[in-house]
């Protein structure tokens, strides 16, 4: 009896099984891999595999240098600053990668420049997609003259200060939270914001986050600008705030709690002046509401 | 005459199909297989990048073989139109 199949036939079904077989196989590295890999549960699992169990190294280190500011650069995990009694920086991180060889590709620079202290991830070339996530614990003291922290994909953190330390804190993706700061810039483009201040300028910008913040103090000659698109901002002031208000939402309600001169009032939008006037202060959202309250 | 033109042209469907799946399959395999080879080459033991084209793209080639191999140019609407003829013949 002649058979059915050709060669033809038979190099097709078997190049056929070996795709298939590549389809599942790269599914099934592609979901234990990043970015599935903060995803829970049996078939996310990233112990093992082709691509490397996920190991850790934990260190703390503690700089006796007398800085005056501190600059914190990562790519991915969260960052947080602490303040404490002590004139030294400890600078505690855990940074993780798959697999012990990707982990040794890269190290945690720490480097007194100046009057700075520089901590960063230096990942060797090329580092491709093997950018390892580390989190950050810092704890400082409150007399450092600025906080500067830029992340890719992590929340940033600053808590305990003593004294209003100015700050300039970045993140692409996660919250930006300080409940202690001085001139304060703040910017997150997937992420909420939450801050108190005290100081001369302010800026906050999240894209898509709600911005809440406390305004303790606002010296003369500063300025106040707080924008979001998708997200509403939350603003309470001292009593004895002084500014020119200008409230802008494009989809959603205006309010402000505070006695004033107004200028111009609708429904999504309010300019005026509380007290004098002398510091320009602005909010603007895109769809979210914009209320600013006396502090309680 | 008119079924054996008929059977000409399924099985040159057939074979034009399965030709198709093997150039399909063969350029899917070989492009993979270079990619493969830089991603390991720049980052050896690295996050395998690779696998992004070959899943998106395998799935075309899955759905290639499919149709080249399962359907066989008619053999299921075949089975079919037979089955309803059978049942019409049946409800007669």
């Amino acid at each position: 009896m002649k058979s059915k199949r050709s060669a033809a036939d038979i190099l097709g079904i078997v190049l056929g099984v070996a795709a298939l077989a590549l389809v599942i196989a790269a599914l099934v590295y592609l979901l234990g891999a990043r970015p599935f890999h903060r995803l829970r549960g049996p078939w996310f699992q990233t112990g093992s595999g082709w691509s490397g169990a996920w190991v850790s190294e934990e260190r703390t280190e503690e700089v006796s240098q007398r800085v005056q500011a501190l600059s914190v650069n990562n790519i991915s995990g969260p960052v947080r600053v602490e303040g404490w009694d002590r004139d030294t920086i400890e600078v505690h991180y855990v940074k993780k990668a798959r697999g012990q060889q990707a982990l040794e590709d890269f190290r945690i620079e720490i480097l007194a420049e100046g009057d700075t202290l520089k901590v960063q991830p230096v990942y060797a070339p090329p580092a491709g997609f093997r950018f390892g996530p580390v989190s950050f614990d810092l704890k400082v003291p409150s007399t450092l003259r600025e906080i500067r922290v830029h992340n890719v994909s992590g929340r940033i953190e600053v808590s305990s200060l003593a004294a209003d330390v100015q700050q300039d804190l970045e993140t692409v993706s996660g919250a930006i939270f300080t409940d202690r700061s001085g001139n304060l810039r703040a910017k997150s483009t997937s992420g909420g914001i939450e801050f108190s201040f005290a100081g001369n300028r302010l800026y906050a910008k999240s894209v898509s986050g709600a911005i809440n913040g406390k305004i303790r103090n606002l010296g003369r000659g500063g300025s106040v600008e707080v924008e979001s698109v998708s997200g509403s901002v939350n603003l309470s002031a001292f009593a004895g705030l002084d500014a020119e208000l200008h409230l802008r939402s494009t989809s959603g309600s205006v309010s402000c709690g505070f006695p004033m001169q107004i200028t111009e009032q609708r429904r999504s939008r309010l300019e005026g002046r509380i007290g004098t006037g002398a510091v320009p202060l602005s909010a603007k959202t895109v769809s979210g509401s914009i209320n600013l309250s006396p502090l309680e | 005459m008119a079924v054996r033109d008929e059977k000409l042209e399924r099985a040159k469907k057939i074979a034009h199909r399965k030709m198709d799946f093997l150039r399909h399959v063969i350029i899917y395999l070989l492009v993979m297989a270079v990619l493969a080879i830089i991603n390991n080459i720049s980052t050896p033991g690295g996050y395998q990048w690779w696998l992004w084209p070959a899943l998106g793209w395998g799935i075309g080639v899955v759905a290639n073989f499919l149709s080249a191999f399962l359907y066989s140019g008619g053999s299921l609407e075949k089975r079919l139109i037979q089955k309803e003829m059978e049942r019409m013949g049946d409800e007669e």
